[in-house]
């Protein structure tokens, strides 16, 4: 015998003997059909015991405590024990057979029995169990009827006088079993909770039947073990496949080697929990998923729950059991049997009956999630470089930047449930999901205002998004070892985000996530819950970015505050005992007063305008009469409102997450319910500090209909990152109906106007001719010009530190992120682009920020540079909101927004070489690029627009002559195209203010005509073309002119004609000869467009003059893409042109 | 490639010395054509120059451009062509044009070229100024090209 110390961890010079080394000491040379080893288990004491068995131990269970009653005594007491199974032989020979000498010749083990070892012999179960395989003869056995609960079973039991014989020679044939027992030998590799998993050679997963039954000492990291009489399970769960040697009473495991890189054993004190009760009932596929989840558990939450709150105790359950009690399907409960029967029952029982395990999904700590992304990014990067894919680097200024992808993964790819508290992140402002791990920023569309930061969210359906440039670097370099592995997740290994250039977030809908654990407290901002504070009515007009303070010192940027400004309204509400909101005061006494107006009211007195308010907390609908004393004729105006700024601390940044620009809310008033109009609210310029419980979302609708339309069916092309104001009318806490003083409160809003990219291309143009702005921005203190507000798609964006305006703005605006970077953001819609240049840095970019986001800028600085090139400028108060984003694969086709660069703002330096019109009948390329004039016009088709939009003019089809030097085309575009080639918002402004004596009184004249009775967008300057051709549509609504002149010299052949069927007034023909003759003066252009043939041009037959058709058979071209030709970097590329022949 | 009468209509862009070097063949009107062009035969061209002298009269404004390489003559009439109503911008439009013609101006210039008392001259359809400098260097870089692709001319003659 052999054995080592082993010193127990906890204790203190305690430990334990481990036997590595012991045999029967009878000699291995014994004789032929001779019993080598015999083997008395107790002393005879005169006991009847006349059973014998003789057969091959197959297996032994574990020593059990089990309480017996002795059927003739009525005696009550412990019996210690443990079962061993025998498959016996049955035949003749044996059954008459009493003596172990003539035990010799063939046997047939067939039958099994089970021999019950009662103390004193339950010692020997080392001994039993050793000899497990082996043909034993046991004799001075009893016959007993043993009763456990309603079943009976016969069985032997072992007595005082119990010999055990060995038989080394005797063969044996074992019939072929049939059942899924098995044997594994393998070494281990790791132990986790307690030893109740036991990793073997790195691939199989063995679970511990019963850890607190026996401990396993030798059980270490090293040794080598064979596992007999296992249940071997093939575990496909969502997000691995996991191989699991399930053990049970009848599995015996063997140390065939020990160890001695570990000689330290863990010693288990605790008692049973109601957890390892429950984890004891379940199947084994279901038992190591729980045994996982448990593990996830503690180490996402041990920083914020106790080790009872997760696991609970004795006698009650934790979180853990409780969530998993109710995640798992009832079908992987099994009956919990006592030793005694389950391994009588063996045979019977349900081990390994197997439920869709594919349900049971990984309840992922968040590093590990972040390192699954991270490896996902990098297998994706991998696959595009070997697929040998044409890389499309975007071009910038002839500057080539890498490509950039964006991927969105649904959370089925993943198959794991996140899980943690939602927070807004002190440094970034983002929106985070965050666990004692790590954290994610997180996109919900659906953010409601009573969102606690204490609440742990379960979120199973999510998408994924990973972005990011494209990794020059060799991907292989990265290791991350698996981060979804059972093994990393039992180690509880955690990882760090190692590739920076990949941003990562995910996006959920707050109404598919399920509340794991509340805090204990009732969120105090429901709408109920202050019955007796005054309420504010405001609409937030802007949101300020966090800008970083002091990004040198990370201690610092808890010190940073996030602003808001929003509009207050001249009215306090007030929540009343019954839940019911009423207005304090009159609305129209408190515009009086807003005003200084002391005048009395209306006097056609206050009219009751009824107010549906339903607190979607308490479910509570209630119905109040709100007095707005709104007089027809005297319309509240914006003006009217107190511009006040909210100041949200770190602590609450999540409640500024929650604001929207435009969106309406009640302020809690630190005044009481007094209705004195005299509030400090009120005064223009005042500041709040917001606090957790100062606000509530407040929705207004002015129609019955409110649209509660889903717009989460967010695609995998495309994923809706915020909802719009209108479709989160059912979270908010207070869904206001004012259809009947709708006309009042519109009058009330705010103009938040958005442009559009082409809208803004417009007004840029429009400004352009109205020069203003910083002519030179090295010199200036300050930039000047404009706040506008753009919505568009991200085409592209990318580093910009030679842009020299860029860094010129960021010196005069004192952006007080030095570390920002330069960038250059490429806006597009569908016929449009702009180039937005400012800085701004990574670390603040909003989550979304990336090629192919949908994108709304809010307060962009729009000015001049000194070559007079209109210019959009990041500040440090642009406010930034991703509204959805969108697939992008590095080897797209560029789209047609990539197409419409405009060159205005950037030359166009990526497209095709310059062409001549010569030159079209030998192309091959159908996309060309000319550089010429206009020489005359075929024909131009105006239409007027909706009133309110800007421009109030369309132009759905112009068809021009155009002149390179060496040939002459005819080309068709329309809208802005046509637009610009017409110069029409050069003409805007300065037309009149030429000095054309006869057209300087064309106003007045057409004042006297009556056609001046509209408002307009053309600043305060009436005298331009715009308003009169506005006038002009207004009239006629749509107006064609052609041009039957055949002579290219003069325009005077045009014809006129009218949609609405009026005759023209010379001022109006007027009008149009000086628009169309002007352009045929114009500048040179560069222009992009696609040849027509034939087919294509037969949808304009009804548009071309006869002249036009004999003017002989011109190449046909469509125009793209128009812009102001740039002599600088387009003489560049003629050279290189030339040099290139 | 171009067809006759596209040639005929198109404004070549030319520099003065071309300009001035075209074989001028006794028709009515005269045809012009270049040397060692196909094809060659041109009747408007496009400049690009500094205004180096101003002649103004009542019903024409004279002016010479100079681009470096010549000095082309050209008329800019006030008058119209054909009789104009009072309501056409044209003459408006021809006299606001004038008044950009000034002494060391810049100047894009298109039209007709005719034969004044046996000299050259543009008769001009349209002057547009440029204020960039680099727009010189545009137009003989586009000269070339024109001249280059266009008129497949022996590349060594540009050399």
């Amino acid at each position: 015998m052999a054995w080592n110390y082993l010193p127990i961890k906890q204790g203190e010079g305690q430990g334990v003997l481990e036997i590595i080394q012991w045999r029967f000491s009878s000699p291995d040379t014994a004789p032929l059909c001779e019993f080598s080893l015999r083997v008395e288990l107790g002393r005879d004491s005169g006991v009847k015991a006349s059973s014998f068995a003789f057969g091959v131990v197959k297996s032994v269970s574990l020593a059990f405590t089990l309480p017996i009653e002795n059927g003739k005594t009525g005696e009550m007491g412990d019996s210690v024990g443990f079962l061993a199974e025998l498959v016996t032989c049955i035949c003749d020979k044996c059954a008459k057979l009493r003596s172990s000498n003539e035990k010799s010749g063939l046997h047939q083990f067939t039958e099994s029995k089970v021999i019950y070892f009662i103390k004193p012999t339950h010692k020997w179960r080392p001994v039993i169990a050793k000899l497990v395989g082996k043909v034993m003869y046991l004799s001075g056995l009893k016959k007993r009827l043993v009763v456990v609960g309603k079943e009976s079973y016969v069985m032997l039991v072992s007595t005082i006088k119990t010999k055990v014989s060995l038989c080394a020679s005797v063969a044996s044939y074992l019939p072929t079993d049939h059942s899924n027992r098995g044997a594994y030998r393998g070494i281990v590799t790791g132990i986790y909770l307690h030893g109740a998993v036991i990793e073997l050679d790195k691939k199989v997963w063995l679970l511990i039947h019963d850890t607190l039954l026996v401990p396993h000492y030798s059980l270490r990291i090293g040794a080598t073990v064979s596992v007999r009489d296992f249940h071997l399970v093939h575990a496909n769960f969502a997000w691995t496949k996991v191989i699991i040697l399930g053990s049970c009473v009848m599995t015996s495991l063997c140390i065939d080697a020990f160890t001695v890189s570990d000689t330290k054993v863990l010693v288990k004190t605790e008692e049973k929990s109601a957890l390892g009760n429950f984890v004891e009932s379940l199947n084994l596929s279901a038992k190591f998923w729980v045994l996982l989840s448990v593990s996830c558990f503690k180490c996402k939450f041990r920083a914020v729950l106790s080790d009872k709150e997760l696991l609970g105790s004795i006698n009650s359950a934790g979180l853990v059991q409780t969530y998993i009690s109710r995640s798992l399907p009832p079908d992987v409960f099994r009956p919990h049997n006592s030793m005694f029967v389950a391994f009588c029952n063996h045979d019977q029982c349900t081990y390994s009956s197997g439920h869709d395990q594919s349900k049971c999904k990984l309840i992922v700590p968040l590093s590990n999630f972040v390192g699954r992304c991270e490896e996902l990014w990098i297998s994706i990067q991998s696959e595009m470089s070997e697929s040998s894919e044409i890389h499309c680097n975007n071009t910038c200024d002839g500057i080539s930047y890498p490509g950039y992808r964006r991927r969105i993964i649904p959370s089925d790819d993943f198959g794991c449930i996140l899980m943690g508290n939602i927070r807004a992140c002190s440094s970034s402002g983002r929106l985070q999901l965050v666990d004692a791990t790590g954290n994610i920023d997180v996109a919900i569309p659906d953010l409601p205002s009573d969102l606690s930061v204490q609440t742990i969210y379960e979120v199973k359906d999510y998408k994924v998004v990973l972005e990011g440039f494209r990794i020059e670097r060799d991907t292989s370099m990265y290791d991350f070892g698996e981060p979804l592995s059972c093994c990393a997740i039992f180690k509880r290994q955690t990882y760090r985000k190692r590739i920076h250039g990949l941003k990562l977030y995910v996006q959920f809908c707050l109404k598919d996530t399920v509340c794991v654990a509340s805090p204990s407290r009732v969120p105090s901002n429901l709408p109920h819950s202050e019955n007796h504070g005054a309420n504010h009515l405001l609409v937030i007009s802007h949101k300020f970015p966090l800008t970083n303070k002091f990004p040198f010192n990370p201690a610092m940027s808890s010190c940073s505050s996030l602003f808001a400004e929003a509009l207050l309204f001249p009215c306090k509400f007030k929540r009343s005992e019954n839940g019911q909101l009423i207005q304090l005061g009159k609305f129209q006494d408190a515009l009086d007063f807003s005003r200084r107006d002391h005048k009395k009211a209306s006097e056609k007195g206050p009219w009751l305008a009824p107010c549906s308010l339903a607190s979607r907390n308490r479910g509570v609908s209630a119905t109040t009469l709100s007095q707005f004393n709104v007089d027809s004729s005297n319309y509240l105006v914006a003006k009217s409102l107190a511009r006040i700024l909210l100041e949200f601390k770190c602590e609450n940044f999540l409640s500024y997450q929650m604001l929207r620009i435009g969106g309406y809310y009640l302020l809690n008033c630190s005044e009481g319910s007094s209705p004195t109009r005299v509030c400090k609210c009120w005064e223009k310029g005042g500041s709040f500090i917001v606090t957790e419980n100062t606000l509530q979302s407040l929705s207004l609708s002015f129609s019955d209909c409110v649209n509660l339309k889903d717009p989460s069916g967010s695609s995998l092309d495309e994923l809706v990152l915020l909802k719009s104001l209108s479709e989160l009318h059912e979270i908010m806490d207070l869904p206001v109906d004012l259809k009947s003083v709708s006309q009042g409160i519109t009058n009330f809003l705010p103009p938040i106007q958005v442009l559009s990219v082409s809208s803004c291309m417009q007004h840029m143009f429009h400004q352009s001719r109205n020069f203003y702005g910083s002519t030179d921005l090295e010199e200036q203190r300050l930039a000047q010009g404009d706040l506008i507000s753009v919505c568009g798609d991200i085409e592209y964006f990318h580093d910009n530190d030679c842009d020299s305006v860029s860094l010129a703005a960021s010196k005069c605006l004192k952006i007080p992120n030095p570390r920002g970077n330069n960038i250059c953001i490429h806006l597009a819609d569908d016929n449009q682009m702009v180039v937005i240049g400012g800085n701004l840095s990574r670390k603040l970019y909003p989550v979304g920020f990336g090629v192919g986001a949908s994108a709304t800028f809010h307060r962009l600085l729009l000015t001049c540079s000194s070559n007079r090139k209109e210019k959009l400028l990041l500040t440090s108060v642009t406010y930034i909101e991703i509204t959805s984003v969108r697939k992008v694969e590095t080897n797209r086709e560029p789209n047609k927004q990539m197409l419409k660069v405009d060159s205005l703002i950037e030359p166009l330096c990526h497209l095709p070489p310059l062409r001549l019109f010569s030159d079209l009948h030998n192309q091959d390329s159908k996309i060309t690029r000319f550089c010429c004039r206009i020489l005359t016009l075929n024909v131009l088709v105006l239409e007027s627009c909706t009133i309110g939009s800007f421009p109030a003019y369309k132009i759905p089809l112009a068809g021009f002559v155009l002149d390179d030097g060496s040939a002459l085309c005819n080309c068709w575009t329309d809208d802005v195209q046509a637009s610009t080639l017409l110069s029409l918002p050069g003409i805007c402004s300065s037309f009149f203010s030429s000095d054309f004596s006869s057209l300087e009184r064309a106003p007045k004249r057409l004042l006297a005509s009556g056609l001046c009775h509209c408002s307009n967008d053309y600043g305060n300057n009436k005298n331009t073309v715009g308003y009169y051709l506005e006038h002009m549509l207004k009239k006629h609504h749509k107006v064609i002119v052609k041009n039957h002149g055949v002579s290219l010299d003069i325009c005077q052949d045009l014809l006129f004609h009218s949609g609405s069927g009026k005759v023209f007034s010379i001022l109006e023909e007027r009008l149009l000869n000086y628009i169309i003759l002007s352009s045929c003066h114009g500048p040179t252009f560069n222009v992009t467009g696609l040849v027509m043939d034939a087919s294509a041009m037969k949808k304009f037959d009804t548009y071309i003059s006869e002249s036009a058709v004999l003017r002989g058979c011109m190449q046909n071209i469509w125009i793209r893409e128009v812009a102001r030709v740039d002599p600088l970097k387009d003489a560049f590329n003629l050279i290189l042109d030339i040099k290139n022949g | 490639m171009a067809t006759g009468w596209s040639c005929r209509m198109t404004h070549t862009k030319l520099l003065a010395a071309e300009l001035m070097s075209v074989t001028v063949h006794p028709s009515s009107p005269p045809c012009f054509s270049l040397p060692r062009r196909t094809p060659s035969v041109i009747s408007r061209a496009e400049i690009l120059g500094i205004v180096v002298s101003l002649e103004s009269k009542p019903n024409f404004l004279k002016f010479l451009v100079d681009d470096g390489t010549g000095c082309v003559p050209c008329i800019l009439w006030l008058n119209p062509l054909v009789p104009s109503s009072d309501d056409d911008p044209t003459p408006e439009l021809v006299r606001c044009q004038a008044r950009t013609v000034r002494l060391g101006e810049q100047l894009r210039v298109r039209g007709r070229i005719t034969v004044y008392r046996g000299e050259l001259q543009i008769t001009v359809r349209d002057v547009l100024v440029e204020k960039d400098p680099n727009m010189e260097t545009f137009h003989r870089l586009d000269c070339v090209r024109i001249a280059k692709r266009s008129y497949h001319l022996d590349k060594d003659a540009f050399r």
